[in-house]
């Protein structure tokens, strides 16, 4: 048998323990962690904003025939 | 009784061993490198403008779309089929009773800022859908989480009529969440 000590690393990959507590570690950070720093800094939708560009279309007054200058008024059809 | 062998694994490795973990490595690195790549290259844009926007503002939303731009209701799901101005910001949700909230109608050659979630939608919850649209030509697939805005920039190059499906299981009614885009030549 080679009497060879094993290096720091590979004395970890030989422990079972140190094997299941890197399993743990290195996905926690990387996908869990990652991802709660993701959702924890998105942005706030500007909902006002985004509503004022919803408006319904503006609608021109509508103004009483009574209240116009008499040219503008509209005719009565002739009979 | 257990058969094991005494031996230490990080002796120097054979000529064998070392052109096969050789080989796994630079195919390995290969397929990761292919991610960016293939990313400018094919223009498989994943979209990466995401906001925050609680289940009611995005239902707001979703209903002064539909109520400004609608133009007609679909005979078959009785959705309301919306044609948004070129270039304006679309809103498009998946129900709490597994419907889409309208049909859209887009131009052909035109860019529209799809926003994508999930509202509440005849009082049931809001759940998490997908938007997967159907075609042997074009693919996109988004998550639609409710209190989310997932944005996705869309320039449509084909007239026709692409299917819309939910491709997250949202519960009881998931296969009836087949929609619609009209792309108007």
């Amino acid at each position: 048998m080679d009497e060879q000590k094993a290096l720091s690393w590979q004395a970890l990959y030989d422990n079972m323990w140190g094997i299941f507590a890197l399993g743990i570690i290195v996905p926690t950070l990387i996908y869990t962690v990652w991802g709660l720093i993701e959702i924890t800094t998105l942005p706030q939708m500007d909902v006002s904003k985004a509503m004022e560009a919803l408006k319904p279309a503006q609608v021109e007054q509508a103004v009483p025939a009574a209240a116009m200058a008499p040219e503008a008024a509209p005719q009565a059809p002739a009979h | 009784m257990s058969i094991s062998v005494e031996r230490i694994w990080w002796r120097p490795l054979d000529r064998e061993e070392k052109i096969w973990v050789t080989i796994a490595l630079i195919w390995c690195l290969g397929t990761f490198f292919m991610m960016p790549v293939w990313h400018v290259i094919a223009k498989q844009n994943t979209p990466n403008e995401s906001y925050k926007v609680s289940v009611d503002d995005f239902e707001k939303l979703v209903t002064a779309f539909n109520e400004k731009y609608k133009v007609g209701v679909d005979e078959n799901s009785g959705l309301p089929i919306v044609h948004p101005p070129v270039g304006s910001d679309v809103y498009l949700a998946g129900t709490g009773i597994w419907q889409w909230s309208s049909i859209l109608e887009l131009e052909v050659g035109k860019q529209y800022r799809l926003h994508l979630s999930s509202i509440k939608g005849g009082g049931a919850e809001a759940w998490q859908h997908g938007f997967s649209i159907v075609s042997s030509k074009f693919n996109a697939n988004l998550m639609m989480i409710p209190g989310y805005d997932n944005v996705l920039t869309v320039t449509p190059t084909e007239a026709g009529e692409y299917g819309l499906i939910c491709n997250e299981f949202c519960g009881i009614g998931h296969h009836l969440m087949a929609g619609k885009i009209i792309v108007k030549g």
